[in-house]
């Protein structure tokens, strides 16, 4: 609990703020790891239920603390929360891998169960809440802009490795001179990177006034842009290329010497055998566009990275986890869709 | 049908062929052989243009190969590898269909075809909607062979075809094989590295080394004593002698009437059966009987030592 926003506040131990139910959420997952000895199908819901216990304690228990305090007070999450989570979101997820099922379906849930005790407003006391009732617009603005800012990096990404891939396959020497390339992209420190096209985009923008008109700034989304996709390129060059070369070359030969001419054979045969790994490719590429558009934050591109930079600056950790979280989250959600995608396109081609 | 005209092939400076010139009648079985680098592999892939000659001539029916386009020269010509090469994400039916989807034919020409293929190379018709993966190493072989053949192309191309499967499938397929040419008239071109094989199954049968054509024409011929000691160690494996006996029938070494008692032999069996027939019942003489059992003759063991082409 603290007096307001910004200062560090004073902890609560779970015992005080929740009395003798601050041990429920402990038993469940002692209960959990039992369960899971025993294989059962149901051990993840254990933790599971764990997580949803645990946050609507918390919330009851922040709610009866902010009760006759002045409304610049707040109760935030103590280390030993988000430690908890931690450790019960990975049973969770070790359980349901253990139990056969997908993963994601229990990230899925507590997701879910998570929205639903915020829709009851069982955890409208806690810091975090208040945080995001303030800058409800600006959160939710930042969201989609990330989200729009990441779909175009990693196109603007895909516009520059598909040609590259598909020049790169045919020839080997273009593979080694691209290979290096791209490569080099990935050595540069981001942050140097996103510093470095500033002035180049300056300099660009110097010479060529029309490119102005058209809406593009030195500063802002261009340059975020530019080197969010930059970076995307090598995962997806090298996916693209390992793809084309998925084929068995006994079967590519074989189209050949059917009479398949160059392009049937790459859409007949090359595509449809490599698209598990080009699949691959893209759920790495999705996840670090997510990671790193919230670098933009910087340079003026907007996005939930914009968020967390405003939070640090003023050392307000509720706003940096407002930022933070659902960048996480994207990312999570990004690479469990992408995944599906890839299993079942591998599935489909054996 | 196929001719060879001082055919040389160059790859990055080694040479895979040197002036080679053959010529392949229509309905020919021609059976390419000779240890691994003579370039056999080399030689039947310069007929549907997968490998360039650096000189000289290759004439498909006629016509310089260089002078065609290359993908409707190869599918006019049926292909059929070791590594089978089927595609691993369409069905049976689907691979079988390469060719004549590739050629436009309707879809109920197609279907009707595809059937007829799969009769014909004994596959049970259930298997035609199922992938690949699902298929046993002489059933996969199989599909290969029926693909080669959808659009009943009148040239085969084979690459060592029986490599991959066990003895007694290689022998069932290789049947198959005589079969289909026997019935169909194509004209085959076939590489293997088995000496047997290639014995049992040449009409035309070509040795290579180095790049170099060093002996061709029929197998009997071929295995005439005395034999050039190279083809004797390519084509012998230590019993040659043996294996030319493969190649001549009973009937025509049967002479004289048989000792009564002797054991019999049908005439369409060959004389390393009645060797081996002799060896085990210890008789120096058999009798000789025709498919509906009609007494021919004896054939004995001195008639099989002196018997000529």
């Amino acid at each position: 609990m603290a007096p307001n926003r910004l200062l560090p506040g004073e902890a609560i131990g779970a015992p005080a703020a929740l009395g003798p139910a601050a041990h429920l959420p402990a038993l469940l997952l002692g209960g959990a790891l039992l369960a899971g000895r025993l294989r059962s199908r149901l051990a993840p819901a254990l933790p599971l239920a764990g997580i949803v216990l645990a946050l609507a304690a918390t919330g009851l228990a922040a709610a009866r603390l902010m009760e006759g305090q002045p409304p610049a007070a707040r109760a935030s999450l103590g280390a030993g929360f988000w430690l908890f989570l931690a450790s019960a979101g990975l049973l969770a997820l070790e359980q349901a891998r253990a139990a056969g099922l997908r993963p994601a379906w229990a990230g899925l849930a507590a997701l879910l169960a998570g929205v639903a005790l915020w829709r009851w407003g069982l955890l409208d006391a806690l810091s975090l809440a208040v945080e995001y009732r303030a800058r409800q617009e600006a959160v939710q603005a930042a969201l989609w802009r990330h989200l729009a800012l990441s779909a175009a990096a990693l196109g603007l990404a895909l516009a520059v490795a598909l040609p590259l891939g598909w020049w790169g396959f045919r020839s080997a020497r273009a593979e080694a001179a691209i290979g290096a390339a791209l490569s080099f992209v990935q050595v540069v420190p981001s942050l140097a990177l996103f510093g470095l096209l500033i002035p180049l985009l300056s300099l660009l923008l110097g010479a060529v006034p029309a490119l102005r008109a058209a809406g593009l700034q030195a500063i802002g989304p261009a340059p975020a842009l530019i080197a969010v996709a930059a970076y995307l390129a090598l995962p997806l060059w090298r996916a693209l290329l390992g793809g084309l070369g998925a084929a068995d070359p006994a079967a590519v030969e074989a189209a050949r010497a059917m009479g398949m001419t160059e392009r049937r054979i790459t859409a007949e045969i090359r595509l449809p055998l490599g698209l598990p790994v080009f699949a691959g490719g893209l759920r790495v590429a999705a996840v670090q566009a997510i990671g790193l558009v919230a670098l933009g934050g910087l340079i003026g591109a907007g996005g939930l990275g914009a968020l967390v930079f405003e939070g640090m600056a003023q050392f307000a950790a509720d706003l940096i986890l407002l930022g933070a979280l659902p960048i996480i989250l994207l990312a999570l959600l990004a690479d469990a869709a992408l995944r599906g995608l890839e299993t079942r396109l591998a599935e489909g081609g054996r | 049908m196929i001719a060879f005209e001082g055919v040389s092939v160059v790859f990055g400076g080694v040479r895979a062929l040197e002036g080679v010139t053959l010529s392949v009648g229509r309905g020919a079985l021609c059976v390419l052989v000779g240890p691994s680098g003579s370039g056999k592999s080399t030689l039947l892939r310069l007929v549907n243009r997968l490998v360039t000659p650096s000189a000289g001539v290759v004439r498909v029916r006629g016509e310089d190969v260089a002078a065609l386009d290359p993908a409707r020269l190869r599918r006019s010509i049926g292909y059929a590898i070791q590594s089978v090469g089927l595609f691993p994400h369409r069905t049976v039916a689907q691979n079988i269909a390469t060719v004549p989807r590739l050629l436009g034919w309707p879809r109920a020409r197609i279907a009707a075809r595809v059937e007829e293929l799969m009769a014909l190379l004994r596959l049970d018709p259930a298997l035609a909607g199922r992938l690949p993966a699902a298929l046993s190493g002489g059933q996969a072989q199989r599909v290969g062979l029926a693909r080669a053949l959808a659009a009943d192309p009148d040239i085969l191309l084979m690459d060592e075809p029986f490599g991959a499967v066990d003895p007694i499938i290689r022998r069932g397929l290789r049947a198959e094989l005589q079969r289909i040419h026997r019935e169909t008239g194509k004209t085959i071109l076939l590489v293997t590295h088995d000496p047997g094989e290639a014995l049992e199954l040449a009409t035309h049968l070509v040795v290579l080394r180095e790049g170099r054509l060093v002996a061709e024409g029929a197998p009997l011929a071929l295995t005439e004593p005395p034999v050039h000691p190279f083809l004797r160690a390519l084509l012998g494996d230590g019993e040659l002698g043996l294996r030319r006996l493969d190649l001549l029938p009973v009937g025509t070494a049967a002479a004289g009437a048989p000792p009564p008692g002797a054991p019999s032999i049908a005439a369409s069996a060959s004389l390393r059966a009645a060797l081996s027939l002799m060896v085990e019942t210890r008789s120096a003489a058999l009798a000789v009987l025709s498919e509906e059992g009609a007494p021919l003759g004896a054939v004995t063991l001195q008639a099989i030592l002196e018997r000529r082409a």
